[in-house]
């Protein structure tokens, strides 16, 4: 929407259920943005060295290293890159654990695609 | 002695005189049986003696002519021959008489004068009087033969009987005892009659007492009478009782002699002590039973009319005597027998009184005293209480001592009290009954069936907040995608231009996702939207997988997984799910409880299930914990019993309900390896196979894998 200024901002999405990873690609890519997406966070890692993107978008539970697990990694691996976790078992606990591992936020399964994309443009543009 | 033959001799006169002619010891017995031929012979010679007499005087008288009383010489034939017997003497008396008379007739008849004539009357007179002397000598003789033989009667009488005889003079001498003093004594008559020591013959321990008796006796002229031991000739001694009698003058009424026996009554007296000593037993026995029956009474009134328990004593008597006829009649089905006969079950019923009852039960069933009750019959105590008395009778028809039930008693002003009783045959006609008032366990029943449903529900409850959770994951997912792809569907739209194509691409990923919410929405229905409990056939390895599932994020929390093994080909049961499933998460999550205090990575709960017997499968959960302690083992299942801090303790209760309910059980045992091991059985669904040989294959899903849903 308000990300067409020369070249395309790349955005990284992480989430082991296909549907709920089709609809954030979907989301992004209607927004302007492009979008690499991976069911793991093991996958993204892999790629994460050829194709560097402006943010992370990642589910919590997930086989393998979990988002929290991920986000505290890039904190130290990427840290300027912004990362932010999304969950269907948000709750306080778990939402300190992400906000302590260097997520920017927690967003709760379902929630509103609109503020998701907000959260992201205003991110990017400071 | 002639002077008293002559008289009317009394009794005592004839004792005496036996008694003096007992002193001489010989026994004849030649006069009391004389040789006959001898006395015959005798008693020719006589009369051939007096024929010659008789004719020799009557010659003479008639010959000779002097003139003198030849006649007189009769007299001489008389006494010279003595016939004995009086019949003789009568005819030789008369003989001379006519004789004499008829001498005098022929020399005198022509010269008769008055000088002859009076010479004749003295002849006649002699002749006369010596007859009749010897009659009189006869007589005499007689009778002192007669005494000589009653003398020798009683002399052996006297020597015969078994008793010592003894005749005493005033001063206590001794003056006459019997041989058998000599027999049992061993002292001879005569020494013992010169010595007059008595004191010897008498046992040492009484012979002192008993001639002071005695000398007290004669002294003041009193019956003697007394027991003692006499000294025998063998020198052991045997009770004797002696009696003794003063014989007083009949004149001055002093005493004059004492007459005496000795008996022996050892034998009677030995007897004697033994009834009394067994009769002292005895009374001591009785004496002590007495004292036991009265202690055993006591304690049974204390126990019957103190105790808080409840009794009631039965007098079956009259529905005994129909019992036996309904045997004797070859009745074996005493319930149905009086199904069909309800008179027969009237006169049973009727025949079971009650006779007494104890204060307890008085006070159960609200009346004031045993008294007030005792008088009402047991069936109208009772509720249905025909029922109860001939289900009783049964017990009893059929031979049993005792019989348990449970009944509500009738007491007054409609009180109802829950009763469960116990009747025991006291004997063949008597029972006992011992009630205890239930009510407050039918109350407890009745609060703990409450606290049960009310649990149950809570349980259940539970068991869908946790399905919940899950649900919530499981519905997140499709309704994130969907939300998110509206929007984004939206944001194609409104581009301009409009990238239809890419909307509707993104429309068909929201009805995809629709699709998958609803499934997983029918899918939560058929897992919690149930009706009552239904029997269904299930698979239980599949119930346990989705259980599993279920339990997912507890058993996060617990840092626990659960591990499913089948050795049944086809573990299937028909019980109602949604139960089947709380058995199987009260014991999954009661297992990870049990670990919380063990290493994380041997937090494992294997269920495992496989075919018992009986066609039954079981299903055990085994935990690493610390395993159950062995005084908790018997209560586990019981309600309100819990280990944990926090625990209702209804858990197992409801397990257990719940299986039982289904036809199995449930137990739980400590592992030899340790932890814990819970086992249920289920009955098998009918038909299913594979319960023997073909129950090999076995599937072990480790946690972590895949989940329906997912």
């Amino acid at each position: 929407m308000n990300a067409q200024r020369g070249s395309p901002i790349h955005v990284a999405v992480i989430d082991d259920d296909d549907g709920v990873r089709n609809a954030l690609c979907a989301t992004f890519v209607s927004a302007g943005y492009t979008v690499s997406s991976f069911a793991d966070a093991e996958g993204f890692l892999a790629a994460q060295r050829g194709t560097p993107c402006a943010c992370l978008v990642s589910d919590v539970q997930m086989p393998g290293m979990g988002g929290i697990e991920l986000a505290l990694r890039m904190t130290t691996e990427e840290p300027g890159l912004p990362v932010i976790l999304i969950s269907a078992y948000a709750n306080d606990a778990l939402r300190r654990r992400a906000v302590d591992a260097g997520a920017v936020c927690l967003f709760d399964k379902p929630f509103d695609s609109d503020h998701l994309l907000h959260r992201v443009n205003s991110l990017l543009e400071t | 002695m002639e002077q008293q033959l002559m008289g009317r001799p009394s009794r005592i006169a004839r004792l005496k005189r036996m008694l003096s002619c007992a002193d001489s010891v010989e026994i004849s017995t030649g006069r009391m049986a004389p040789v006959r031929p001898q006395t015959q012979r005798h008693r020719l010679a006589v009369n051939a003696l007096m024929v010659v007499l008789t004719l020799g005087v009557f010659a003479l008288d008639l010959l000779t002519g002097f003139d003198v009383s030849i006649a007189t010489l009769y007299v001489l034939v008389l006494l010279l021959a003595a016939p004995k017997d009086r019949r003789t003497i009568y005819t030789w008396t008369g003989l001379c008489l006519g004789l004499s008379l008829n001498a005098y007739l022929a020399v005198h008849a022509a010269s008769a004068d008055w000088q002859s004539a009076l010479r004749l009357s003295f002849n006649l007179v002699a002749i006369a009087i010596t007859g009749a002397l010897l009659v009189s000598r006869n007589h005499l003789a007689s009778t002192r033969a007669a005494l000589a033989d009653s003398e020798a009667q009683m002399r052996n009488f006297a020597n015969s009987v078994p008793q010592i005889l003894w005749r005493s003079g005033p001063d206590a001498t001794c003056l006459f005892l019997n041989r058998r003093y000599t027999e049992i004594t061993g002292i001879e008559v005569e020494e013992a009659l010169r010595t007059q020591s008595w004191g010897d013959i008498w046992h040492p321990d009484e012979g002192a007492m008993l001639v002071k008796l005695w000398t007290e006796a004669f002294a003041e002229g009193k019956e003697l009478q007394f027991l003692g031991r006499m000294r025998q000739a063998d020198g052991s001694f045997r009770w004797v009782n002696v009696v003794g009698r003063p014989i007083r003058s009949s004149e001055t009424g002093e005493v004059t002699e004492w007459y005496g026996g000795t008996t022996d009554v050892h034998e009677q007296v030995l007897a004697q002590q033994e009834i009394r000593e067994l009769n002292r037993t005895l009374e001591q026995r009785v004496m002590e039973r007495t004292a036991e029956l009265a202690e055993a009474g006591k304690r049974f009134n204390v126990m019957w009319n103190e105790t808080r328990l409840a009794f009631a004593e039965q007098d079956i008597t009259d529905a005994r005597s129909l019992l036996d006829q309904l045997h004797a009649d070859g009745v074996t089905d005493f319930a149905a027998y009086v199904a069909a006969h309800p008179d027969v079950r009237r006169a049973c019923v009727a025949g079971v009184k009650t006779v007494a009852v104890n204060e307890a039960l008085a006070r159960m069933l609200g009346y004031e005293s045993a008294a007030e009750l005792v008088g009402k019959q047991p069936a109208a105590n009772t509720e249905r209480g025909s029922d109860v008395i001939i289900a009783q009778l049964n017990a009893v028809f059929e031979g049993k001592d005792t019989y348990l039930g449970e009944t509500v008693l009738l007491g007054k002003d409609g009180l109802r009290v829950p009763v469960a009783f116990h009747v025991s045959m006291a004997s063949k006609t008597r029972a006992i009954s011992s009630l205890l008032d239930i009510s407050e366990r039918e109350r407890l029943q009745e609060l703990r069936s409450a606290a049960q449903e009310e649990l149950a529900r809570a349980n259940r409850a539970a068991t869908i907040g946790a399905f919940s959770a899950s649900l919530a994951h499981e519905l997140n997912q499709p309704i994130a995608a969907i939300s998110m792809d509206a929007k984004t569907a939206r944001r194609w739209l409104k581009r301009e231009p409009p990238d239809v194509d890419a909307a509707v691409t993104t429309i068909g990923r929201v009805t995809a996702n629709a699709e998958r919410a609803a499934t997983i929405v029918r899918w939560s229905r058929e897992q919690l939207v149930r009706k009552k409990p239904s029997r269904e056939a299930l698979n239980v390895l599949s119930l346990a997988v989705e259980t599993k599932t279920l339990l997912e994020r507890e058993l996060r929390k617990r840092r626990s997984s659960v591990f499913l093994a089948c050795c049944h080909a086809a573990p299937v049961v028909e019980v109602d799910r949604v139960e089947l499933q709380q058995v199987l998460i009260n014991l999954i999550m009661n297992a990870a409880d049990a670990m919380q205090d063990v290493a994380e990575d041997r937090r494992d709960v294997n269920v495992k299930m496989l075919a018992a017997p009986d066609g039954m499968l079981q299903i055990a959960v085994f935990d690493h914990g610390p395993g159950i302690k062995d005084e908790d083992l018997p209560r586990l299942f019981e309600p309100f019993f819990t280990t944990k801090p926090s625990g209702m303790g209804m858990g197992l209760q409801i397990c257990r309900n719940i299986v039982e309910a289904a036809g199995g059980t449930i137990s739980a045992a400590n592992h030899p390896a340790g932890g814990a091991v819970f086992t249920f059985t289920l009955p098998l669904a009918n038909g299913a196979p594979g319960t023997e040989g073909g129950g090999s294959s076995a599937s072990l899903l480790p946690d972590g894998g895949s989940t329906p849903g997912q």
